[in-house]
């Protein structure tokens, strides 16, 4: 049984795994970098570690350190968040060879999973169905000009190094086939170091939805049913959900087989995910393995009230998974929003600063996981996600109304946020009634940025903000300004409530 | 009486604050009461609501709002702004933009330039304070200050010349 885990990771998915090691009264024991010095992951934690300077490199990806700190400390266990070095089968390598338990997969099944031209390749094999197009890289630009006559156009180019839309780009026809090829190369090298790039059928208004899978060290395989994540800006997403509302309980014993066999197919453990994308025609093609914890698995907690943390440091310990596939099924439906720092009316621009109000709604069906409170610091280092909102009722349609409240009642003050923009997705009249794909957010900014800035009538909320900001403005011109209205002896009692 | 012009979106409204309790907006009155509550968070009551929002002035007379998840951008401007600003675009579009004339009275607090200067479109060139209120009469043109009218202390009237830029 591990009485020590170390943490290599920051910000909210830090404090979801120092919630878990709690709950099996582990010693969580944490990293930060010079940046995070009074951060929340770090308050919380058992033992906090400072591993070096505010840049990623020299302190969360910094690997060498972070082993021989494990060791110093006695942890028993790494557990690698997301990002970061998550998937890094390199890391992984070396914590195993340190005799330190890796919380995730083998290095091996990451090392299939990552190049995304041997994952094609194991998955076409192992009859799991993929995006049409090639599985080798192509190397030149007359091969490039064959595979996508024989594909038919338009086409995805996609670097074999990594994903994130980085190296990736659309092509409508040959006339723009060697250009975009060059693109692609150049920025695959920059992006992952390599530059081998190859094709896939461009499918063109899809949805994406992905399985949560679990496997133990005793050749057990569970699925947690799909989610949904086909809400997207810059091929990263912001809203999910779970159960997917398109697919119905023939897709979904498809695609959980699917998963499955995906998933045996790399003789993969602990949690993972098998990434689809769904066609217009309801066909599934396998997209990419993700083969660490997602940002979203709270959706997937919440329906199936697994606690999928808990069960990857279980399996870790070589315990076998603590529920059988007949035990459990979908309680409801979830939401997630992802809350960044971000300006959603300037190309979803990062915004940094220090927070100065954090009030967080709560109630009925509401979950929050955040990595930040009042004064916390959104620097410029790291990824701008500030924390996570999930709704859960009975259906979508109640999990999608309490989330509407959800988001009119947190308040998050000194950066900006996409708060209203996720509250303006979910009073969307297509995304309440289904009708969305993977382009919604791209096809529906300019509408958004209009509504923002231009309005028929003047709403109450718009008078009260002028009437305030009015007083204010007079007030401080009369060089007065407003007292705070608690009186300094009532004060113990409201900081009580 | 302070008057005010606020800018939200794309509208604009007419404001007269009669007191901490009173205010009109495009002519109609309401019954309010703006309460701080911490830091920048406010309850206003108006009418029969009661709201919670937060305000902050980013820029001088640039407010940003949030209520309910939803925020807002309020530019507010004195009468007298406005009004210099209108003139000075009148002033502008008729080629006469090298005169800078008082868009009202009030009494010089501040005077930014002298001859001699260089000065460019949106600089301040003056200070007026007009109803308690401090008012930046700003350049619409570019060039030198050629003469100034006016000294720290004056009262002038409006209409008024103040600056010529040549």
């Amino acid at each position: 049984m591990f009485k020590k885990i170390l943490i290599a990771n920051r910000g909210e998915i830090a404090l979801r795994i120092i919630k878990a090691c709690n709950e099996l009264n582990i010693t969580a024991a944490v990293i930060y970098s010079d940046a995070d010095e009074t951060a929340l992951h770090v308050r919380l934690s058992d033992e906090a570690y400072n591993i070096g300077g505010p840049k990623a490199d020299e302190s969360y990806l910094n690997q060498e350190k972070i082993i021989s700190l494990a060791k110093e400390i006695n942890a028993d266990a790494i557990h690698p968040g997301y990002g970061f070095l998550s998937e890094n089968a390199q890391f992984i390598e070396k914590v195993e060879e340190a005799g330190i338990k890796f919380i995730g997969p083998s290095s091996e099944s990451v090392k299939l999973m990552g190049d995304k031209t041997s994952a094609r390749r194991l998955m076409a094999k192992n009859k799991v169905p993929i995006v049409p197009g090639t599985t080798k890289p192509i190397t030149s630009i007359d091969d490039a000009k064959k595979s996508a006559l024989e594909i038919g156009y338009p086409i995805l180019l996609k670097a074999a190094g990594g994903g994130g839309g980085k190296g990736m780009r659309v092509v409508q026809s040959e006339a723009e086939l060697e250009e975009s090829f060059n693109l692609a190369k150049s920025e695959s090298q920059k992006a992952f170091g390599r530059d081998d790039i190859y094709m896939e059928k461009f499918l063109v208004n899809p949805k994406h939805i992905e399985v949560q899978i679990i496997a133990d060290h005793h050749g057990n395989y569970r699925h947690l049913f799909e989610r949904e994540c086909s809400l997207q800006r810059r091929h990263q997403k912001i809203i999910e959900e779970a159960p997917s509302p398109s697919i119905n309980e023939e897709d979904r014993e498809k695609i959980t087989t699917i998963a499955i066999n995906a998933a045996k197919a790399c003789n993969y453990y602990n949690a993972g995910t098998i990434e689809l994308l769904m066609d217009e025609d309801k066909s599934f093609y396998f997209l990419e393995m993700n083969t660490r914890v997602q940002v979203e698995h709270p959706v997937t907690e919440f329906i199936s009230n697994i606690d999928i943390v808990k069960e990857q440091i279980k399996i870790a310990q070589d315990e076998k998974i603590s529920f059988k596939q007949g035990d459990i099924k979908i309680l409801g439906h979830a939401i997630e929003c992802r809350i960044y720092a971000e300006d959603s009316l300037n190309n979803f621009a990062p915004s940094v600063g220090r927070i100065t109000n954090h009030n967080v709604p709560h109630g009925i069906g509401i979950r929050i996981d955040t990595g930040i409170n009042s004064n916390s610091e959104v620097s410029i280092y790291y990824d701008p996600i500030l924390s996570k909102l999930i709704t859960f009722g009975r259906n979508r349609g109640e999990a999608i109304t309490r989330m509407t409240n959800a988001l009119k009642n947190y308040l998050v003050t000194g950066v900006t946020t996409n708060i209203p923009f996720c509250k303006w997705i979910m009073e969307h009249d297509d995304f309440k009634n289904n009708k969305f794909n993977i382009n919604f957010i791209g096809n529906e900014i300019d509408k958004y940025l209009q509504e923002k800035t231009e309005v028929k009538d003047i709403t109450d909320d718009m008078l009260t903000s002028v009437i305030a900001s009015a007083m204010l403005y007079n007030e401080k011109r009369n060089g007065r300004t407003y007292k705070n209205v608690v009186p300094e002896h009532n004060k113990w009692i409201v900081d009580h409530e | 009486m302070n008057e005010l012009y606020a800018e939200i979106k794309n509208k604009r409204i007419e404001i007269k604050i009669i007191s901490e309790n009173e205010i009109l907006l495009d002519g109609k009155k309401y019954n309010i009461s703006l309460k701080k509550l911490e830091k920048e968070l406010y309850q206003l009551s108006f009418e029969n609501k009661q709201r919670q929002l937060y305000v902050k002035e980013t820029e001088m007379g640039q407010f940003h709002t949030v209520i309910e998840g939803e925020e807002h951008f309020v530019r507010l401007q004195t009468k007298l702004e406005a009004e210099a600003n209108k003139l000075l675009k009148k002033s502008n579009n008729s080629n006469s933009n090298k005169k800078v004339i008082a868009p009202m009275n009030g009494l010089v607090v501040k005077v930014n330039k002298s001859i001699g200067d260089k000065v460019e479109i949106g600089e301040s060139l003056i200070v007026l304070e007009a109803m308690k209120m401090e008012n930046e009469i700003k350049s619409l043109a570019e060039g030198t200050i050629k003469a100034v009218n006016c000294a720290i202390g004056n009262s002038v009237d409006k209409g008024k010349l103040l600056f010529i830029i040549e």
